[in-house]
């Protein structure tokens, strides 16, 4: 009874009559909600394209074609709405924003799954240290050395990151993801508009130097000579007229573009200390070290660690061949070395006075020795004299006798 | 007249998937189910290519459909319209890279096209509707001329 009582007044509800009364009429039942299977995708925003061809490459279906567009002098992808299958991917992988299905991107903005889907890691050849822990700890060996830099194949890269993990410099590996490449390609975007309209301000000198482009982290996006009120060289990577107007770097979304950035070890808890009684005395340690952290002391002819200017990237651990260097806390290694850089700094200041008093020495020599030559000159002159006087005085005496005789 | 009415007011459809997956037939078949209900519009689905109007195919058409196909269709009895579903009956899809011929106007003329994947049931049944009865008649009219 109970049960049935309760059905009738679920049944007598509003909403359930409403549903059957609307059922044919009820527009929502027709009309597409938004976000769904709207296709092909529009291309919005044709002049922010920069031909990547991203979204042809992410099409499952095969759907795009770049095709050369007059108008906008460069390609464009056209969309074939036969193959399209709405997936929507084009329009993720776009990293200027350029596609657009209804309200795809607005919807998702800010949602759990809202996560950069590609990740470009590019090695900073001006900041790494040449440590190769990245190589090592590539899962899939994509990183190599090449003429003495180490660089990661951007094509097999996977992003898992343990390439980060493994470096001790905090900067040396940049992440290029898809929200930074499009917030930068937007930035330069707008100044460029200002740019052709007329109305950028430009502050000069707003920066101390003129900045200089590194190769490996540049990706050549053309951001910076889109803004650039002098002139760029892309193909020879070199800034060529400048007023120093810092727009460029402000829009360079790998950072290429820089004034200076320093190198900041990540590990400052560990330090590498020599064991002074297992060291051969090789110095491959020395060679190996790229930031010239491992000095030679004078005293025992052995290296020595520098702790403040060792970046703990363990290298010289890796390659010393007797096992002669150990990991430590930094306190431990400053006092280990304490020593050494005093006996250093003794040796080097008494060698430096050495040096001053050895020249002066040799002054005071050259002096002396001009001196002597003088007084021997004039030692001789007076005795060829003498004796000359002498054979005179002897040669008149016989003459002298002979007279007399 | 009299017929073109009842044209309008039954279409008998026969379903054809030539090796696609699925995803449009399930579109198809909630064309059938009380929301869409497509009788309503006296649309009849009969899958008896001897009985259709309207052919109406899924799929890429596989290496293996495309000879069935053109016999399917050579079965259906004049006049006939054919509705290509999908973005693989249309183009291949995303098996245009398989073993497939890739697209039904390949194989047989195509009337109406529908992109999607799926496409929408109401998107199915307007084109259904608004393509079918028109063509059919103008079929019909070409097929008279002939005879005449
Ligand atoms: S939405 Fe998917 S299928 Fe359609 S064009 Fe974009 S990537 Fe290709
Ligand atoms: S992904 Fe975006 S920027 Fe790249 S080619 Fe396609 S539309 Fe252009
Ligand atoms: S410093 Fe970092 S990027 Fe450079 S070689 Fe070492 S781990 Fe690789």
């Amino acid at each position: 009874m109970a049960s049935s009582l309760w059905y009738l007044y679920e049944f007598a509800r509003k909403k359930w009559i409403k549903r059957f009364i609307d059922a044919k009429s009820d527009k929502s039942s027709y009309i597409p909600p938004e976000r769904y299977r709207k296709i092909p995708p529009i291309i919005k925003f044709p002049e922010r394209c920069i031909s990547c061809e991203a979204c042809k490459e992410s099409c499952p279906a095969f759907a795009i074609e770049m095709i050369y567009n007059e108008s906008y002098n460069k390609k464009l992808p056209e969309i074939d709405d036969g193959s399209c299958v709405a997936c929507a991917n084009c329009i993720e992988a776009c990293p200027t924003g350029v596609l657009e299905m209804d309200k795809h991107r607005v919807e998702t903005e800010g949602l759990f799954f809202d996560i950069s889907k590609y990740n470009n890691l590019i090695i900073d050849e001006e900041v790494c240290v040449r440590c190769g822990n990245c190589e090592r700890a590539c899962p899939i060996n994509v990183i190599e050395r090449k003429e003495g830099k180490y660089v990661i194949d951007m094509a097999s890269c996977i992003s898992c990151k343990e390439c980060i993990k493994a470096c001790p410099i905090e900067n040396a590996i940049v992440v290029v993801d898809e929200k930074t490449l499009k917030e930068k390609i937007d930035k330069a975007f707008e100044i460029k508009n200002k740019k052709i309209a007329g109305k950028l301000e430009i502050k000069e000198n707003a920066i101390e130097e003129v900045p200089h482009i590194v190769n490996s982290l540049c990706i050549t996006c053309g951001a910076c000579k889109d803004v650039c009120v002098g002139e760029i060289d892309l193909t020879e990577k070199k800034v060529i007229e400048c007023v120093r107007c810092g727009l460029c770097i402000d829009v360079c979304p790998t950072t290429a573009i820089r004034v200076y950035v320093p190198i900041i070890p990540k590990k400052r808890d560990i330090c590498y200390v020599i064991d002074e009684d297992l060291c051969i005395g090789c110095r491959i340690c020395q060679k190996v070290c790229e930031v010239n952290a491992i000095n030679i002391s004078r005293e025992t002819k052995l290296p020595y660690i520098v702790p403040e200017s060792c970046i703990s990237c363990g290298v010289c651990e890796r390659e010393c061949p007797v096992g002669a260097i150990k990991v430590v806390k930094p306190e431990e290694a400053k006092e280990a070395v304490k020593v050494r850089i005093i006996e250093d700094k003794i040796i080097e200041s008494i060698e430096a006075d050495l040096m001053l008093y050895t020249e002066k020495y040799g002054k005071v020599k050259e002096e002396i020795e001009n001196l002597s030559l003088k007084k021997l000159k004039e030692e001789l002159k007076r005795r060829v004299y003498e004796e000359n006087k002498r054979i005179k005085e002897m040669k008149r005496e016989l003459y002298d006798k002979g007279n007399n005789s | 007249m009299i017929k073109e009415f009842f044209r309008k007011r039954s279409i008998h459809v026969c379903v054809v998937n030539t090796g696609g997956c699925n995803g449009c037939d399930i579109e198809i078949v909630s064309c059938l189910a009380p929301r869409y209900d497509i009788e309503q519009y006296g649309i009849y689905v009969h899958n008896n290519p001897r009985e259709a109007d309207v052919l109406l195919i899924t799929g890429p058409v596989t290496l293996q459909w495309a000879e069935r196909l053109k016999e399917i269709y050579e079965k259906t009895p004049e006049p006939k319209v054919v509705v290509a579903v999908g973005a693989c009956a249309l183009s291949g899809g995303i098996f245009k890279e398989g073993h497939v011929v890739g697209g039904v106007h390949k194989v047989i003329p195509v009337d109406a096209k529908i992109p999607g994947c799926p496409p929408r049931p109401s998107e199915i049944i307007e084109a259904v509707l608004k393509v079918a009865p028109k063509a059919i008649a103008m079929r019909e009219k070409k097929l008279k001329n002939k005879d005449e």
